[in-house]
């Protein structure tokens, strides 16, 4: 038999450590190696538990992704439209022997009457064609005055706005789209050359700078000439618009200015509204009730998936803790604290569900991005909502595996070890 | 049957221990008035039938359980009411456990098994190795370090929980019934293992229903409905 070499004197160790009140603590590293041990000790069970806590977090942050794209438009369209800027639209048919909606006369009415008015820019839409040598091209001719240009936030390229007066006399002259530049440019330089719009023949006075437009409206493909002229032929009748803007003065709340325009307008129409007044206001809470149900639809589904990760989770962490009651006793038998024993499950826990969430935020990332740019959507993330949602699933990870966890720290290892012998 | 009274300071002094279970169909008492003290550097065995109380009051001296009533001083320290934590630690200083089955945790190597008292204690990875091969190589397992408990025969299993055992010098050594699963080839050599521990001043206190194991200790004492005979 080999000797035992504790040497003789235990009983002095046993002595010296008698007294001793410090009670020991595990290392962090131990705590891993232990808890990746747990991880790695049902290899299927924790990779169908990843993928199903992968799957939650896709649906939540591909959910991120597109709401927050529709966000950004939104946002985009605020930016346009400016906080302080009102669009009055047209609506429905007035037909052709009815009072026309907006007439030039409203737009004139509202800058002389209503103080809160800084800019108003009357616009007015009619298809024309500019004959080219070996095409027809069909543009948006823009009847409107050089307000239009700064309340749109437009630049030039090259030259300039038309002016006031040219505006007023109705002048021959005209400002190119970007596109429509380009277009026209085939027979040669744009800027300054005359170009035949309908029946009359325009000087190019300014070519706009391209924009990258999200209203909707393609300013690129337009040819803005002063409102006087499109008006030429009816000046004495209709006097039809199709869209007036203003900017309200910034220390008045644009929809109290709006409500003003309303009354205003109606009075003007005999009580008849055939307009609509868009603020940005407006243009949010529109945006919000229509994509409202369709968002608490993907919401909801993102939600179930991931209440499913995490039932999926809850019940790997039960299984676990079940088959390992041996290894829980021994382990609280040789001096684990139930503190210990905790931690080594909650971390099991996390661990999965970071690996989950991690490689969900990817597929989530990568899906929604492949998808945005099939749909020519915005791909805008938010990252404090992006870190908020992580978050929020590894806090989901640590509920799901904290019961089963305290399950296994106040296992009895007296019963467990009696039970497994 | 030996009575060898007490020759050093007391290492376990128990006083009135009971222990009572509560069950749907009425109070279990396992253990009732135990008093007993047991010196440093003895070897006491503890016999009785099954279900007398005697692996209840091995637990009750290992920490595991705690009794419904009565005094426990461990090494002069009252641990009756001591918290689950402080428990815990004296369990890591103060015992080394073999129980019948073995225990072994199933998906770690023989080097980490043996380790495993001192994980929970701080110790650096290096010197827990160190450690784990000495104590294996002083129950003749050295070779086998790199094995999973499933690889190795049931003796050889019981030479590395006893190993797992002394790895932190404990001084007071609890088996339960060491021998109840081997062969005899097996049980001589843990309980020659046992002995050797013994005699190097280490406190031994075991269950056995064998009566050659029992005739080898200092002393022996008898259990039957929960007291000391």
């Amino acid at each position: 038999m080999r000797a035992w070499p504790h040497g003789p004197n235990a009983y002095m160790r046993f002595a010296m450590a008698g007294s001793s009140e410090a009670v020991h603590r595990m290392r962090a590293g131990d705590l891993v190696r232990a808890a990746v041990d747990g991880v790695r000790l049902y290899p299927v069970r924790s990779i169908l538990t990843v993928a199903s806590f992968a799957a939650g977090t896709t649906a939540a942050v591909a959910l991120l992704a597109i709401t927050g794209g529709a966000r950004q438009e939104i946002l985009e369209r605020i930016a346009k439209l400016g906080a302080d800027l009102v669009a009055i639209h047209a609506v429905g048919e007035s037909g052709r022997d009815g009072p026309p909606a907006l007439t030039l006369a409203d737009a004139v009415a509202i800058e002389s009457t209503l103080p809160f008015a800084e800019k108003v820019a009357p616009v007015r839409v009619v298809p024309a064609s500019v004959l080219l040598p070996d095409e027809q091209l069909t543009v948006q001719v823009v009847g409107t005055t050089p307000a239009y240009f700064a309340l749109r936030g437009l630049s030039f390229e090259r030259g300039r706005p038309f002016s006031v007066e040219e505006g007023r006399q109705g002048h021959a002259v005209c400002v190119a789209g970007d596109e429509t530049a380009r277009r026209l440019s085939r027979r040669g330089p744009v800027y300054g050359a005359l170009v035949k719009v309908g029946d009359r023949w325009c000087r190019v006075v300014g070519v706009l700078a391209p924009t990258a437009d999200t209203t909707g409206e393609d300013t690129d493909r337009r040819l803005y000439v002063p409102i006087r002229t499109t008006l030429r032929r009816d000046l004495s009748s209709r006097q039809e618009l199709g869209e007036i803007l203003l900017r309200v003065d910034h220390r008045v709340d644009p929809e109290r200015a709006a409500a003003v325009l309303r009354r205003s307008l109606r009075r003007r129409h005999d009580g008849s509204e055939h307009f609509a007044i868009e603020t940005a206001e407006a243009l949010l809470r529109q945006q919000r009730s229509a994509r409202g149900l369709l968002d608490t639809l993907l919401a909801s589904v993102a939600l179930l998936a991931l209440a499913l990760g995490g039932v999926a989770l809850a019940s790997q962490a039960w299984q676990s803790v079940s088959l390992r009651r041996r290894e829980i006793a021994i382990r609280r038998a040789i001096g684990a604290r139930r503190g210990e024993i905790l931690a080594q499950f909650l971390l099991e826990g996390v661990m999965l569900a970071f690996a989950g969430a991690s490689s969900g935020v990817l597929l989530g990332l990568l899906g929604s991005a492949l998808a945005a740019a099939a749909g020519n959507w915005a791909w805008v993330v938010p990252g404090d909502r992006l870190a908020t949602t992580v978050g929020a699933i590894l806090a989901l990870g640590v509920a799901a595996t904290l019961y089963p966890a305290y399950r296994a720290a106040t296992l009895d290892p007296v019963a467990a070890l009696r039970l497994e012998r | 049957m030996t009575d060898v009274a007490p020759t050093h300071p007391s290492c376990a002094r128990l006083e009135g221990i009971e222990r009572r279970y509560e069950r749907s169909d009425g109070t279990v008492t396992a253990l009732c008035g135990i008093d007993l003290e047991i010196g440093h550097g003895e070897m006491v065995a503890l016999t009785g039938p099954s279900g007398s109380g005697k692996s209840t009051l091995l637990h009750v001296l290992g920490l595991l359980d705690t009794p419904t009533a009565g005094r426990y001083r461990l090494d002069g320290e009252d641990v009756s009411t001591i918290d689950d934590d402080v428990r815990a630690a004296r369990r890591n200083e103060k015992i080394g456990f073999v129980f019948q089955a073995f225990h072994l945790v199933p998906h770690l190597t023989v080097r980490g098994n043996v380790a495993l008292p001192l994980v929970y204690r701080g110790v650096a990875e290096e010197e827990r190795d160190e450690r784990a091969e000495r104590a294996l190589a002083q129950v003749g397992l050295e070779a086998r370090m790199g094995h999973v408990p499933d690889e190795l025969s049931g003796g050889e299993q019981q030479r590395v929980a006893i190993a797992r055992a002394l790895i932190h010098e404990p001084p007071l050594l609890l088996a339960d019934e060491p021998t109840g699963n081997l062969d005899d080839a097996s049980s001589d050599g843990v309980l020659q293992l046992v002995h050797a521990i013994h005699d190097t001043g280490t406190t031994v206190v075991l269950v056995t229903h064998d009566a050659r194991v029992a005739a080898r200790a200092q002393r022996v004492h008898e259990i039957r409905h929960g007291r000391l005979l």
